[in-house]
């Protein structure tokens, strides 16, 4: 289902291994890698035309920073 | 956050036909106020959590809003089956090349903590050379040996800095403490580097950098009683969260 948004209010991998993942210890997977505000993801997503997955989060939990 | 679907590896795949948007609550008023028309709640406040696919144009709604992945999709499966299904409706007409910067150090530093990943600052004298860095890392940041890999930031303000122990300028790659309020230099290289230079620091950074095993209720604990206290932009106005945010502050002040 599809709901329009105001156009006023738009306004606002697999991790594949590296060529060299020999040379490399990658301690920790790779993962999402997001856009951290809303108008260089919007402004990205126009550009290479990719359908946008939005979340949003605290990364700080009863007050305690460092932990979503 | 149900971060259980976001590390999945077919959630991961998926997202990489994606432009991945994540916001972070409170910290911007726009955006909260955007996240309010995303996704309605009972408070008719911004809660914690929004989660929601747009088209590319940010238009249309491709689902409801909702607090959550779990609420939209119900397992980390049903998320990248519809990801998968949603990506081939759409023709991509370039691929990202924008550096996915957090606004500042500051709130990068505490991302990069939640993330248990590296954080890498452009750090410019001025914003030339700032926009120098930053291109050379837009070259790295989306190539296969470091896309997913680091929280972003950029800044030409020694101060932002004072927390990692500051640092010449150039790229600097940072171990975040656990609560994201203190950093270590893990790797760097000067302004002026190649980006050769630059991407062996980014690669020194990653196998130097050593993840926190960390538990939500420890972690959460171990804040309390350090006094680890995190101020928000906006008031929070999830109830729950405020709620316990409360009950930290309470122990802040009576130990």
């Amino acid at each position: 289902m599809i709901r329009r948004l105001l156009p006023a209010a738009a306004a606002l991998a697999l991790a594949a291994p590296a060529s060299d993942a020999a040379q490399t210890v990658s301690p920790t997977p790779a993962g999402i890698q997001w856009y951290a505000t809303l108008v260089s993801g919007i402004r990205e997503a126009k550009r290479t035309g990719r359908p946008i997955l939005l979340l949003s989060a605290a990364p700080h939990c009863a007050g305690v920073p460092g932990i979503w | 956050m149900d971060r259980s679907f976001l590390s999945r590896p077919e959630v991961i795949a998926a997202s990489r036909n994606f432009v991945c948007i994540r916001l972070l609550s409170y910290e911007n008023k726009q955006e909260a106020e955007y996240l309010k028309r995303i996704c309605r709640t009972g408070s008719g406040e911004l809660e914690n959590t929004v989660a929601a696919v747009l088209t590319p144009d940010a238009r249309q709604m491709l689902t409801y809003g909702r607090r959550g992945t779990r609420e939209l999709f119900g397992d980390a499966a049903g998320m990248a089956a519809f990801m998968n299904q949603t990506a081939k409706k759409y023709t991509a007409t370039a691929t990202p090349a924008d550096l996915p910067e957090v606004a500042t150090v500051r709130l990068a530093l505490d991302v990069a903590a939640s993330d248990n990943q590296p954080l890498v600052v452009a750090y410019g004298a001025d914003e030339a050379a700032v926009k120098t860095l930053r291109q050379q890392l837009e070259k790295a940041a989306w190539g296969q040996s470091f896309i997913g890999r680091f929280v972003y930031a950029s800044t030409n303000a020694a101060k932002d800095l004072a927390p990692t122990g500051g640092g010449n300028p150039g790229v600097l790659v940072i171990q975040p403490d656990k609560f994201g309020q203190k950093g270590t230099l893990l790797a760097s290289a000067p302004a002026g580097a190649s980006q050769a230079e630059i991407e062996a620091a980014l690669k020194k950074g990653i196998a130097a950098f050593k993840p926190d095993d960390k538990s939500f209720g420890n972690h959460v604990r171990a804040g309390h009683q350090q006094g680890q206290f995190w101020e928000t932009l906006l008031p929070v106005t999830d109830p729950m969260e405020a709620a316990a945010r409360e009950r930290g502050r309470q122990m802040r002040r009576n130990p």
